[in-house]
């Protein structure tokens, strides 16, 4: 049987491109446009990786694996996050970030801040990250990655 | 305190008290020193005075002419305005006192007694003075009828008395030197007048004077101080304001003329900066731009990524509905890149309101039943609070409506992402109302959808920040603050995540004060 991908994302067209993708790699995709779909989702369906994007209207990502790193149900569940702010990562993959001065950049920070404070609670991980703008080749690798094929 | 230096003042009261007391001063010592000369000049006039008369009443005496004696000193005592008094008396033993002749002409029997004042221009206390010198003696006193001058001019013995008045002994006391003398009252009216005639004119010449001087002094202190120094404070407070092109005129050579070009060249330099940091704002404007048009330029290319990805896949595995696929997206994505540049360039024109008086409640009425229906679709209800009795305002009506509007749509949005419980329903309420002072007008648009963290609410107004990929430029309330801007308002917003947001917009009643936009290098009003 096919491992079920859930992609959880307000831009319907991401959406439906890394749902080509997924398919055509043989999983099991399956979509919602916003946290409480996505739950909803997980609830029905137990996805065995979800795929979050951390920059939505309303809730963002994070707050989501908040609530998925806390509930015994799902904490297990391996998480992808899409993030539309560069150089989050950069640290710990050991590169220099450009500083800029863009509203972006100091929410950069945050969400460096935010990544560490879940980091000391074991809620998250770097290779649970993937930039924008997502390739389908990359995607698909970290998908492997996390839930083998 | 306007047109008034406080300086001046105080200075110029500390001078007018100098000038006044050095006046004064001289004016009353002037007095002093001329009352003093002219009474002595009288008295010594009037005791030559009175010696010639002596010198008439001893001629006389020698013709043994008592007769003639007496009617000499009535006859001088005539004029009385001169003469207060004058008598001759007797100073020979026995007679000590006696008067000999008076104004009335005869010997009027009155005596003088020890004790008149006259006997004590000579016999004071114990001293008696003058006697051997032959000198009248002379003593001022203050009369019922007026100021009197009294010299006693006395008749000394000599040789040719002897005959008649026998001989004066080797120890007799000094009185006996006299024989008698002569007293005269002089009456000082005529000096007082002309005295009180030099004070009157002395105190006429102080006032005049002072006068002069203290409006000598005010031209002169207004000339060399007040008008400098207030052309120094308007010009200060110009700069102060924010007028960095303000220069002083240069033509004083004075410590002022100093001031002014410190203040020159110190204005210029603020104003080089000035234009220095303008640049570096500008430069981080569009760095911050830059960015955010990277932001959006990396969603647009994962559209056309995926789109081309599709038809790619479509394209290898022969399946038709894949390439439409692919296709649609690969125009989606044409059409987000054209909206975003229409959009930019919407953005970046130049905004100039169009003004005319505008009743806001209509303004809003209207905007609500425009989007009512939409609203309705989506779940959300639109509540608007329009209290009659709010004053027109001066602004443009079509940029207010786009920015409402723009406001309203996204508080709709907010609405539909949130998950509400059972006592709470979508709800955007829109709210007029007059600020305390009545100078602003508030129109307000609360929701109670999903809020925004600290993060997202700092930045909600600053160009191409969206939270939003699909769609959204983060232009719309870029614009918004920027219209707002241009009619000399104010926007700004409250929010908490899961709280729902309040945007409030303030508008000056009277309309911009000028049409400029106010110089903001970033979009945003005050946050």
């Amino acid at each position: 049987m096919s491992k079920r991908v859930l992609i959880i994302d307000d831009d319907q067209i991401i959406v439906k491109y890394l749902s080509v993708a997924l398919s055509e790699h043989g999983y099991e995709p399956l979509s919602a446009n916003d946290c409480s779909g996505g739950l909803q989702q997980i609830e029905e369906t137990r996805p065995d990786l979800i795929v979050l994007d951390v920059m939505m209207p309303g809730k963002s990502g994070f707050v989501m694996i908040k609530q998925l790193k806390t509930d015994d149900r799902f904490k297990d569940i391996p998480v992808l996050m899409l993030s539309g702010i560069s150089g989050v990562l950069d640290e710990w993959e050991g590169h220099q970030g450009e500083t800029e001065e863009s509203p972006y950049d100091a929410m950069r920070e945050t969400l460096k801040k935010k990544i560490d404070e879940m980091r000391e609670e074991g809620m998250l991980s770097p290779e649970m990250f993937l930039e924008k703008p997502i390739k389908s080749d990359p995607f698909i690798s970290k998908v492997r990655e996390l839930i083998g094929s | 305190m306007a047109g008034r230096s406080k300086l001046v003042w105080k200075l110029s009261a500390v001078v007018i008290a100098i000038l006044t007391v050095a006046i004064a001063l001289s004016g009353y010592l002037n007095s002093l020193v001329y009352e003093h000369h002219a009474q002595e000049s009288a008295r010594i006039s009037l005791r030559f005075n009175t010696d010639s008369i002596n010198k008439g009443i001893g001629q006389l005496m020698m013709n043994r002419d008592i007769n003639g004696i007496q009617r000499l000193v009535a006859d001088i005592a005539r004029n009385d305005t001169v003469y207060r008094d004058l008598r001759l008396v007797s100073h020979l033993e026995g007679h000590y006192g006696e008067v000999v002749a008076s104004r009335s002409g005869t010997s009027n029997q009155e005596t003088l007694v020890e004790e008149d004042r006259r006997c004590a221009v000579c016999h004071e206390g114990e001293e008696t003075k003058g006697a051997g010198e032959g000198t009248a003696d002379t003593g001022i006193d203050r009369l019922p009828e007026g100021r009197v001058l009294t010299v006693m001019a006395p008749i000394l013995y000599e040789d040719r008395c002897v005959e008649c008045h026998g001989e004066v002994g080797e120890n007799e006391s000094p009185d006996r030197a006299i024989l008698g003398f002569l007293s005269a009252d002089y009456s000082l009216d005529q000096l007082d007048v002309l005295i009180a005639e030099h004070r009157a004119k002395t105190l006429a010449t102080v006032l005049a004077s002072l006068l002069l001087g203290v409006i000598a002094l005010r031209i002169m202190f207004k000339w060399l101080l007040d008008r400098p120094i207030s052309r120094l404070i308007e010009g200060t407070k110009r700069i102060a304001a924010s007028e960095f092109e303000f220069r002083f005129d240069q033509n004083r050579d004075d410590e002022i003329g100093i001031l002014e070009e410190s203040f020159n060249t110190m204005t210029a330099t603020i104003q080089a900066n000035q234009r220095e940091l303008v640049q570096a704002q500008r430069f981080v404007a569009i760095g911050q731009a830059v960015t955010g048009i990277q932001h959006a330029i990396k969603n647009m290319l994962g559209v056309l990524t995926g789109g081309a990805y599709l038809v790619s896949v479509g394209a290898a595995k022969n399946n038709r509905e894949r390439i439409e696929e692919g296709n649609a997206m690969v125009e989606e994505g044409i059409d987000r890149i054209t909206a975003f540049s229409h959009n930019m360039l919407n953005y970046a024109k130049e905004w100039k309101p169009e003004l005319e008086e505008v009743d806001l409640n209509d303004l809003v009425a209207t905007i609500c039943e425009s989007n009512r229906q939409a609203a309705a679709s989506r779940g959300v209800a639109l509540r608007p609070e329009l209290p009659d009795g709010l004053p027109a305002v001066v602004c443009d009506p079509r940029l207010i409506h786009m920015a409402a509007t723009d406001i309203l749509v996204n508080a709709i949005d907010a609405c539909t992402w949130k998950d509400y419980e059972e006592d709470e329903s979508p709800e955007v309420v829109l709210r007029n109302a007059l600020d305390d002072d009545g100078h602003f007008f508030i129109l307000e648009i609360r929701d109670n959808g999903s809020g925004m963290n600290e993060e997202v609410r700092k930045r909600i107004f600053l160009p191409f920040f969206t939270t939003r990929k699909a769609q959204g430029t983060g232009l719309g309330l870029a614009l918004t603050a920027r219209i707002i801007n241009v009619h000399g308002g104010r926007i700004s917003v409250e929010s908490e995540p899961d709280r729902g947001a309040v945007f409030r917009i303030d508008l000056p009643i009277r309309g911009p004060r000028d049409n400029r936009e106010v110089r903001d290098v970033q979009a945003g009003s005050h946050h």
